[in-house]
């Protein structure tokens, strides 16, 4: 099951890479479609979603990479029960804040649906799209949490 | 609820995460949902989505990961070795001239790379073996490098820029230009300190001789030195020209930046797979780590205004009667302080929501704070003990201690300072090169 879910989390983090090279195609391509005198029309707004993708499909990743920065101060030097209560309570309440995180960001997707909430662009895109995959990358971290926890915080970084 | 209560509620809640190391982006992002909860229970939390939204979706933050993969792609790639090899041929004549060229070679760097550890890094690694083989004293050698490295920051393009801007709703295009001479100045301050050094004590760099000559791998190449430096100053030009002429935006010139990096590791034939890999994979990372500080301090600053502390914390500091250079006497105390504990990003995302407005109040120019508070983040990259760049440069000084580090750099903490005097009392430095941008 946890290997089921690493995979996830790996996977998920290689289409954040993705999105990183998308982004870079797509705006390249409207610096050189401008000199044309031509515009894609659509550039500003599919790189500020490829972004969103890029910051929440690699977050569950990037925490297991061990990416995230903290103040190693007193972390460092801990040891033996100390240090396996200090990991618990830096997992458990991070899982805790990431689960409230994805139980909002899915309110305000489904809202989008619903109401057909749609940005103001010439393609009018529905926001409960971009917002779906800003849940993904959110429910992922909140996994990749969870799986901290369940290992008993084995490979926290 | 008392603002009492939600103020000690607050300071004890992130004192007590990031002390025992809870992970910077939740601390702030947790106590944010307490603080929330506190003041508007369940209810309030449905602006968090919101936040975290508004933060992802960007236009401005794009440019945060483009320019990452420009750094990654250059030091990856191994590209910054012929580079220094240049900067070296033209400079190693000079007394303590290879400690020069860490400073030159920082100072141009930081022009294709918007952070300061991808600049210590992709110098420090072609130039900590070439210094030390010649016989540099190492202290001089990692002080150099760190406080050079630095640079990457203030010298556009760069991401923390990129961040403040976003925050104070400024120009990023006009912040980025303003860096530029207030960079070549504290480069200047750092190579006289260097003259300076040496000729006082001539055994920390030894004269260029023979044996320098036979140690350098970087001089015994045959290239010429303008060949040499000639890629990355033309990715310089690509991208700081782009954005003074107003012909692409900074996300623009991020990503064509991007772009040129990918084209000129094809051109020295070291664009295989896996450092392509590895360059998107670590901006992947990077972006996500400073993305996530962003939305966790985004939530911690809702809260504050929710709560209306902010605008507390704010009458209260107006009320204090300060003037205006006293309180910047204070803002430069605090953050010397945070700068020794907390990272940069972290720094402005934690402080500016609720000063932000004592600023507006006081008159202070928001680019000209923007450079300030910037050079005041670098000075915090080689403050102990927490230090960005004291930390890159010691993992790949080979076993050094870090005490020697922390030594070599401490000198370029009071010559920053020395550079924040000169900025105060002369601050044209800052605000002319913007003044005359066409793509305002």
């Amino acid at each position: 099951m946890s290997g089921i879910a690493s995979k996830i989390v790996q996977g998920t983090g290689y289409l954040a890479g993705v999105s990183t090279v998308l982004i870079l195609l797509l705006v390249c391509v409207e610096v050189i479609a401008r000199f044309f005198n031509h515009s894609t029309q659509i550039a500003d707004e599919y790189a500020g979603y490829l972004n969103a993708a890029v910051i929440f499909l690699g977050l569950g990743y990037s925490l297991k990479e061990g990416a995230f920065i903290r103040i190693e101060l007193l972390y460092d030097k801990l040891k033996g029960a100390t240090f396996f209560w200090v990991k618990a309570l830096i997992t458990i309440s991070a899982l805790i804040f990431s689960a409230i995180l994805t139980y909002f960001l899915i309110l305000h997707t489904a809202y989008a649906y619903t109401q057909d909430v749609r940005a103001v662009s010439i393609l009018q895109t529905p926001e409960w799209v971009p917002m779906s995959i800003v849940v993904l990358g959110c429910a992922v971290l909140t996994l990749q949490l969870a799986i901290f926890t369940f290992t008993k915080f084995k490979n926290l970084p | 609820m008392s603002s009492e209560l939600i103020i000690a509620v607050l300071f004890i809640a992130l004192g007590v995460f990031l002390f025992v190391g809870q992970w910077t982006a939740f601390a702030l992002g947790i106590v944010g949902v307490i603080v929330i909860m506190m003041t508007k229970g369940w209810v309030g939390l449905l602006g968090l989505s919101s936040v975290v939204w508004n933060n992802a979706n960007s236009y401005i933050l794009i440019a945060v990961p483009m320019f990452l993969l420009m750094g990654e792609v250059i030091l990856r790639s191994g590209t910054s070795k012929a580079f220094y090899s240049g900067i070296v041929k033209v400079l190693h004549k000079l007394p303590g001239g290879l400690l020069h060229a860490n400073i030159v070679a920082c100072a141009i760097f930081s022009a294709v790379s918007g952070s300061s550890v991808a600049t210590a890094a992709s110098v420090g690694t072609v130039a900590i073996p070439e210094l030390i083989k010649a016989g540099y004293q190492p202290r001089a050698v990692y002080g150099s490098l760190a406080a050079g490295g630095t640079l990457g920051i203030l010298i556009p393009p760069s991401i923390i820029m990129v961040l403040y801007a976003a925050l104070v709703e400024e120009s990023v295009g006009r912040l980025f230009i303003a860096g530029i001479l207030p960079g070549l100045l504290m480069s200047l301050i750092f190579m006289i300190y260097i003259a300076v050094m040496v000729y006082r004590n001539p055994a920390i760099a030894p004269m260029p001789d023979m044996k320098l000559r036979e140690a350098s791998e970087l001089l015994s190449t045959k290239s010429n030195p303008l060949w040499d430096v000639m890629p990355i100053v033309s990715l310089l030009v690509l991208v700081l020209g782009g954005i003074y002429s107003g012909l692409t935006t900074p996300t623009e010139a991020a990503a064509v930046g991007a772009a040129g990096a990918l084209v000129m590791a094809a051109g020295y034939r070291k664009l295989t797979w896996p450092v392509f890999r590895d360059s998107v994979m670590s901006t992947v990372k990077t972006t996500c780590m400073v993305s996530m500080i962003i939305i966790g301090a985004q939530i911690l600053s809702t809260a504050l205004t929710f709560s209306g502390v902010s605008r507390e914390i704010s009458e209260w500091i107006v009320g204090l009667g300060l003037s205006k250079w006293e309180f910047f006497l204070i803002l430069v105390v605090l953050y010397i302080i945070l700068g020794c504990f907390v990272d940069g990003i972290s720094m402005i995302y934690m402080t500016l929501p609720v000063l932000l407005p004592v600023i507006k109040v006081f008159g202070f120019d928001l680019i000209w704070l923007g450079v300030i508070i910037t050079i005041l983040i670098e000075l915090g990259q080689i403050t102990p003990p927490v230090g960005l760049n004291l930390f890159t440069i010691h993992g790949i000084s080979g076993g050094a201690k870090f005490s020697e580090v922390v030594a070599g750099s401490t000198p370029y903490v009071f010559l920053m300072l020395i550079v924040i005097a000169i900025l105060t009392f002369y601050p044209e430095i800052v605000t002319w090169l913007p003044e005359t941008m066409r793509g305002k």
